[in-house]
This record gives C-alpha cells, structure tokens and sequence, in this order.
C-alpha cells in the first residue's frame, strides 16, 4: 500500500468542520444521508418542502455531496391536503427513471408535523413491485439535547484504573433510524457462520482509510473472516448479515436493535473510555476474540504479535522515552486517553498535564458543577499513575507562570497552532491515529518521532497573525461572530 | 432528474446574511441554521452573522415563542446589536407563532424585522426577493427629498454567498469608476446603509431584488432597470449603455481601455480559445446568471447553447445527454453528473461549495472575464485522459 490513505486523510481535513460545529449541529436527516449515500443503488428521498433536499445534500461530514439525494418537494398544497398523493407518484417516477435497488423514505421536520402517513405509503409501494421503506422517526428534527451531559455524568462515574465503556442511549440519531431500517426491512434470519463478523463503518475519521484492512487481515489470520461491511456491502450481502457470530459497530442502538431482532451480539468499539492508544487495540482484539470464543491459543499467538509489533518500534520508543513534554489537553473526555497514550504507550517523559478550559469549555462540554470535580479527580489519579503533574488552567498566564513550564521540549496533543506563542514549539495530536490496528500504533510512533526530530516554532506563521480570538477556539473577532456563537451555546446547552 | 433549487428560507439568508450588524435569528428547526452555515463557510468563515430557536418537540407543542424571547435576551444581555432578521421557516409557520405580538413586546428595545420564509411557499428567488423588500421598513419617505453628493446608484441581485460575490461586487464598483458611486446595498452593506438606498438615481437588478426596486420606484421615484448578470465585455457594455442613458455619464474611455485590456490578456489564451468556436455549451444557473453566461458565451467566445435551464426546473442527464453539450455551466451539485461524462464543469452561481474564494476573486470585469475564460480551459485541460484508442 502506497501513501494513498495518508492523501485521502489529507483531502479530508480540508473541511471547516470544526468551525459548523462551534455554532451548529445538523439534523437528524444527516445522518440518515450517512448511511443511504454510503449504499449501493439505494436513493432517499426527504418527504419535505425541498429546501431540507437543497440543503442535506451537501452531506457535509462524508466531504462529498450525496447527489442522488430527491425530495417530494412539498408545496402548500400538500401541507395543507397531505403529500402523500405527491410522494408516492415522486418515488414511481424514480423507480421507472433508475430501478434502484431500495428507495429509502426519510421524514422531514414538516412531514413529522403534519404526521404524514409515510408507513403507509412504503407499503402501498411495495405491493407494486418497488422496493420503498419508512425510516421511522424516533424524535422530531435533531438528537436529544441532554445526550452530552448524560455522557459526561456517566464518564464521571467511571473508575480512573478501568477502561469501561461508557453507555449513553439517546434518541433522535438518523444514522441510527436508517440502520434500524436496514435491520427491519432488509435483513433476514439466516444460518450462522461461525467466526464472522460484520463492521460498521460509518463516520469513521483518520484511521479507517489505513487501519480497516490491517484490521480485517489481522483477524484473518485467525480465521476470524469479514461477513459484511454495513451499511457499505450490496444488498444481498446485508440480507446475510444476521449469520455473522458479531457485530463490530461505532453506534450501538441500531446494534442493539439487531440483537433484539436477531440475537447478533455486538462489540461498541468507539467507546472512548476503552479502545485508545496501544492498550486499546490489544482490548479491542481481546474482546473480539472472547466474543467469538476463541481458544488460548489464538490468546497466546495475541501475546507474541503484540511483542513482535512493539519490537519494531523499540528504537523509536526509546527516543521518545528520553523526550521530555508537557501534554495540553483542551477537552476532558481525552485527557486520560491522552496521559495513557504520551506517558504510557509511547513511554515519553511526560512533566505536565495543562488541562486548558476556558469558560466556553465549560458550556460546550456540559461539565456541569455536579460533575466536575470527578471529572478532574479522574483525570488526576491518572496523571499520578505516571508521575505527570494536572494543572487546571483557566487562562494562558496559569499555564506560562508554572516555572515548570520551559521545562520541556514540546507540547504535545494539540492542534492549536496558536500555543506557539507560549514559547515552545506544538506537536499535533496523534490520539485518534491509534486505532483498531497495531500498525496504526506503529506508524503514530514514527510519526511523532519524525515530528519530535524536526520540533520548532514557525515565527512567520499566517495562521498566527489572522486575528482570531485569543485561545477560545479560533474564530475571528467580529462581535456579531462572537455573538452568534453565545447564542448557540445559551439556545442548544441552555 | 433533480433539481437544484433551495427554499425559501435560503434565499431570505442569501439577501441578508451579509447585513452588518444585524444578526439572523431563524424561527426554525436546527437544519434550517446549520444547513444555511454550512454552504455559508466555504465562502465567509469569518462573519457568521446567524442564530437559531432550536425548535424542537417543546416548541412545536407548546409554542415557539419563548424560545424567541430566549434568543432575544441573549442579544439584548450580551451584545450592543439592535437589528435582528427574524427569518421564520416551516415549523414556525405550520404552528403559526405570532411573530408580531413577539415584535410589538420587544419593538421598544430591539428592530426585529420578521421574513415569513416557509420552504413550501417558495424557492430561493422568492425568498430573496421578499426578504430584499423587508428591509423597505428602513427608507423613510423624507430620505428621498434629501440631496446626495455626484450620481448614485443602487445594485440588487448578488447573494451572500454566491460565488465571487464579494469580488464581483468589488467589480460593480470598478466599473462604474468616478462618475457614479455604487450605493453599498444588500448583502453587502449595514443597516445604515440600507437607508441610503433611498437616495440614489437608479437602480440595477441582476435578476432578482425588483420588488424592492419596485418599491423604490414607487416611493422614491427611482427607477429601475432589470439587467443579466454582467458577464464579459457585453455585460460591462450593457452596464455602461445603462449608466449613460439614465446618468448621463461617458465610459466610451472605459469601454476602450476593457476592450484593450481583454484584447492583450485574452490573447495569451486565443490558440485554446479556437477549440471554444462553435462548441456546444450547457447552462443551468439561476435566473439572473442564466441569460448574461449565454450572452458571454455566444456572442464573445462563439460558443453555442444547447441546454440552458434554470435552478428551479430540474435537469436530467437524459437531457444533457441529448443536449450533445461539451462543457457544463453550472453548481457544485451538478459534478456528478459532469464527471460521469467526463464533462468539464464550470462552477457558477449557488451553491458552490467545492471551491474557495477570495474577497478579490470575480467573475465580472476584465479581470473577471480573463479568469472565466482561464477557468473553460483549465478544466478542460484538467480533464485530458489519454484514453486515444481505448475509446474504440
């Protein structure tokens, strides 16, 4: 494999994504997108006026348009006599035009007001022969608003010393919708196949264009075999995914629902508290291998790659080990991911945790007054683990007036270009380089070694001289600017 | 077969959202605000001028209207902003919140101009001319008695986040060089200023913006003419002919040093250009684009047209198929559609959002033209495929 994955990451990055999210969230029709765009000769259709068609197809998280994207384009006349006359004569239109394989029906904010019978309409459409069906709608317009402070009290609660997988439910997913579709309309009872899985592969960042195939063939070495990629496999392969012996998935109610459905079990590997850094990988394959009953000796052969993979990097581990950094982390979700990774996996010589949180910080990630000081008890008993100092900072002077502070070589774990001017040179994170393979952990190393050699401060830097407001997250200092970003947060955290 | 319309919704933010100090407060479901942003940062990540009611479950059931009076303290609490474009979207109105008993509470306090801006009354076109003409609630009939230094005009038409807008707008002004001043006017403009469209001698409507031009004309006696977009030499033309049959001012200096200009630039281009003669040319834009592109096209660069279309009809690739067009003129949505034949795609118009732009980027003028005709042959180029034989 050439450098491929690497470009393809790189085209990716290119997207302001960060930026939408400071003062948005898209709506759950999104993530119904998310799925359709990444099948095979399926089309969704928004039943809905047809600005929702205008704007979803931007699809702006997959970083590339879903095109085939149609609407009913409900006018006036449908909302106030009903559309369903106008949508199903717009799916036999479809279905005559391009005979896709399945024709998805997505609810709009609209149509969910106006209680549309779209059930109803799926079903008339199937006894003609065309392959439509609902995506139920389990909340109107956008996930629950809660989802990030449930998340937060549940991460609070979780022991320091263990790696558990924090659970939080939540309604209003659109992926989530459509992949029950899947479960309900598409797949079938089938046979098992004994050591098979299927893998979910939506939404994934950096690490599935290069770790995914080392992943499948790991596991293929023990005769662990791929039953099918959902939502990505044709259809008569999804039809089949219920013989898999487990599912390997980033969301895990549509899993759940399948469990239900099917008896399928399932491995949530995006939990963060659990799978990150090198540990996380030897977890996830550990888990992998007790969901499938693999014997001791699979075990055991576990073992002895892992050696032979850490072998590899020994020189570079131990350059690391004689570089000294302090870890800046601005969000609390990753700080211990952050500590296991720069002080234990990559074994670096680690003085200080600045765990930086701005008062915007406090809003954007729900840290709420009942949480917090668990919050940050969690993330100090990890710290100690390694011998590595917390400082909770609120300002940059807590942070420049630690006399410790040009103690080290580098800041490691931030993107934010803007720490150079504290006066040590950034190291970008590679936390989320370290990921369901061990060559990702491999090559996260070489990175940051590569990295750490060519470390220094770029005096002329454009990013640094744009004007952007001071080590909140970087947005330009227009008051209106500011002002639309406090109204997000005070509307959606309220 | 699809279209590339959006809704009303969008065109009111595409008429407003440039507005300086005054902030854009849709009443409407979290889609409507993160997909009008979305489309809005690849051309302006630096004024995010929007808000959003959030309206959920809550809303729907019980009213949006304390979620407005949410919004409407934050404002009031955490900035001096006093101008707000309450942009009301399908919920809204499905439910039908009393937006104006909201205004009357806070009209001592704040300006809330409401748009009534449902996706099912309207495509884009209308929702920007609507909401163009809210903003009449600014011109006071004194305004227009008052006296204003040398001739000045008015410019309606570009979106806030078309592409090149703010070049293009920057072009409008170069052209009209010292003898008229381009009244700075929506998107591009603040509040202030909307007031001194009231005290212009003309006004220009590059396809959309003629309901608040009417009004202009109705109230203020300021007439209107209704232009194509001003692509090339003819659309700089076209503008100069306007200015000196209504103002009375002399461009024929103007009108040679373009056509010099575009003769010794053009010329770097002209063994490429011949490839252009007589080559078929699709275009689906909206309305205002549409007819100044195939003016540019034909008349400048010999082109010929075989499918033009606007926005709010739908093009099938049957149709571009049988078209037997050899480049394609049209948005960021229509790529697949152009890269599943190999068609060269010249990006025009809304939404563009594979691209980025400059505040200096253009797509009018001399160097506007001379980018344009860049852009037909390096996507051209970009797409030679060696395929020779393969082909057969």
């Amino acid at each position: 494999m050439g450098n491929e994955r690497e470009i393809e990451n790189f085209k990716r990055s290119m997207y302001p994504w960060e930026i939408l999210h400071k003062f948005g969230l898209n709506g759950k029709i999104g993530g119904s997108i998310t799925v359709v765009g990444e099948m095979h000769h399926a089309i969704a259709v928004i039943h809905g006026p047809k600005g929702c068609c205008f704007f979803y197809r931007l699809s702006a998280h997959r970083r590339y348009p879903y095109y085939d994207l149609e609407s009913s384009d409900m006018e006036r006349e449908e909302v106030l006599f009903g559309g369903a006359a106008q949508l199903e004569n717009r799916i036999r239109e479809i279905y005559m035009a391009e005979k896709p394989e399945l024709i998805f029906i997505i609810h709009s904010p609209v149509s969910d007001v106006l209680h549309e019978d779209i059930e109803g309409v799926a079903l008339r459409l199937k006894r003609e022969g065309i392959p439509a069906v609902d995506v139920k709608s389990g909340c109107f317009s956008h996930r629950e608003k809660d989802f990030g402070s449930r998340r937060m009290a549940e991460l609070a609660e979780s022991p320091a010393e263990k790696r558990e997988n924090v659970v939080v439910d939540f309604k209003g997913c659109g992926l989530t919708e459509a992949m029950n579709t899947l479960v309900d309309e598409v797949m079938v009872s089938c046979p098992r196949k004994s050591k098979t899985f299927n893998l979910e592969v939506l939404l994934m960042k950096g690490e599935v264009y290069q770790a995914l195939p080392e992943m499948l063939a790991f596991l293929k070495k023990f005769g662990i075999q791929l039953n099918c990629m959902i939502p990505n496999d044709p259809l008569e392969k999804l039809r089949e995914a219920p013989a898999a012996d487990l599912n390997i998935v980033s969301r895990m109610n549509w899993a759940n629902h399948m469990k239900d459905c099917f008896g399928t079990d399932y491995l949530h590997y995006r939990s963060a508290n659990r799978y990150y850094g090198w540990k996380g990988v030897c977890l996830l394959y550990r888990d992998i291998f007790q969901k499938m009953h693999m014997d001791e000796s699979a075990f055991a052969k576990l073992d002895k790659m892992e050696n032979e993979y850490l072998d590899q990097i020994a020189e570079e581990r131990a350059f690391l080990s004689q570089c000294r950094v302090h870890i800046m982390c601005r969000d609390v979700k990753t700080a211990v991911q952050a500590i296991h990774l720069y002080a234990g996996d990559f074994q670096m010589n680690v003085g200080r945790l600045y765990l930086f949180l701005t008062e915007e910080d406090y809003i954007e990630q729900e840290i709420a007054s009942d949480v917090e000081t668990k919050i940050f008890e969690r993330i100090r008993k990890t710290a100690e683990i390694y011998g590595v100092q917390m400082k909770l900072c609120r300002t940059l002077d807590d942070i420049t007036d630690d006399p410790d502070f040009m103690t080290a070589e580098v800041l490691v774990n931030t993107n934010d270009f803007r720490f150079e001017r504290l006066g040590l040179p950034v190291i970008p994170s590679v936390l989320l380089d370290v990921s369901m393979s061990y060559e990702s952990f491999l090559r996260a190393a070489r990175k940051l070694v590569d990295w750490m050699k060519g470390k220094r401060l770029h005096n002329m830097l454009w990013l640094n001289k744009l004007g952007t407001k001071e080590f909140e997250y970087p947005l330009y200092q227009d008051e209106m600017t500011l002002l639309s970003r406090k109204l997000w947060n005070e509307m959606w955290y309220e | 077969m699809r279209k590339t319309d959006g809704c009303k919704l969008f065109g009111a933010y595409q008429a407003l959202a440039g507005i300086k100090d005054c902030i854009i407060l849709f009443h409407s479901v979290v889609g409507c605000h993160f997909g009008t942003l979305g489309l809005h940062l690849n051309h302006c990540p630096v004024e995010i001028h929007q808000a959003s009611t959030l309206m959920g479950n809550k809303e729907v059931i019980f009213g949006g209207a304390e979620a407005i009076r949410q919004a409407l303290e934050t404002v009031l609490r955490e900035s001096k902003i006093r101008t707000i474009c309450l942009i009301s979207g399908c919920i809204s109105e499905l439910i039908e919140d009393d937006l104006d008993a909201i205004c009357r509470e806070y009209e001592e306090r704040l300006r809330l101009i409401v748009i009534h801006a449902p996706g099912f009354e309207g495509g884009i076109t209308e929702g920007y001319e609507d909401a163009l003409l809210s903003l009449s609630c600014f011109l006071e009939p004194k305004l227009g008695t008052q006296k204003w230094d040398g001739r000045r005009i008015n410019v309606f038409g570009l979106g806030t986040d078309d592409y090149c807008a703010r070049g293009d707008w920057k072009q409008i002004q170069n052209l009209l060089g010292e003898q008229v001043i381009l009244n700075p006017c929506p998107p591009f403009c603040s509040v202030e200023d909307v007031k001194g469209l009231a005290q212009a001698d003309l006004t220009l409507v590059f396809g959309r913006g003629k309901k608040l031009a009417e009004y202009l004309q109705k109230n203020f006696g300021i007439l209107y003419e209704v232009l194509p977009y001003p692509y090339g030499f003819s659309g700089m033309k076209e503008l100069w002919k306007i200015l000196e049959q209504y103002l009375e001012c002399d461009y024929s200096g103007a009108r040679q040093e373009a056509e010099a200009a575009l003769k010794r630039e053009l010329l770097m281009f002209y063994p490429y250009m011949e490839s252009l003669y007589y080559s078929n040319f699709a275009v689906y834009a909206e309305d205002g684009r549409l007819n100044g592109l195939i003016r540019f096209l034909e008349e400048e660069l010999g082109m010929r047209k075989v499918l033009a279309k606007p926005l709010h009809e739908p093009l099938s690739m049957q149709e571009l198929d049988a078209s037997k067009a050899v480049i394609l003129f049209a948005t960021s949505y229509e790529r697949k559609m152009a890269r599943s034949r190999d068609l060269p795609l010249i990006r025009v118009g809304y939404p563009v959002l594979d691209r980025v732009c400059s505040s200096t980027d253009t797509m009018i003028g001399v160097g506007g033209t001379v980018t344009l005709v860049k852009e037909i042959i390096n996507q051209t180029l970009e797409l030679w495929s060696g395929k020779d034989g393969a082909l057969l």
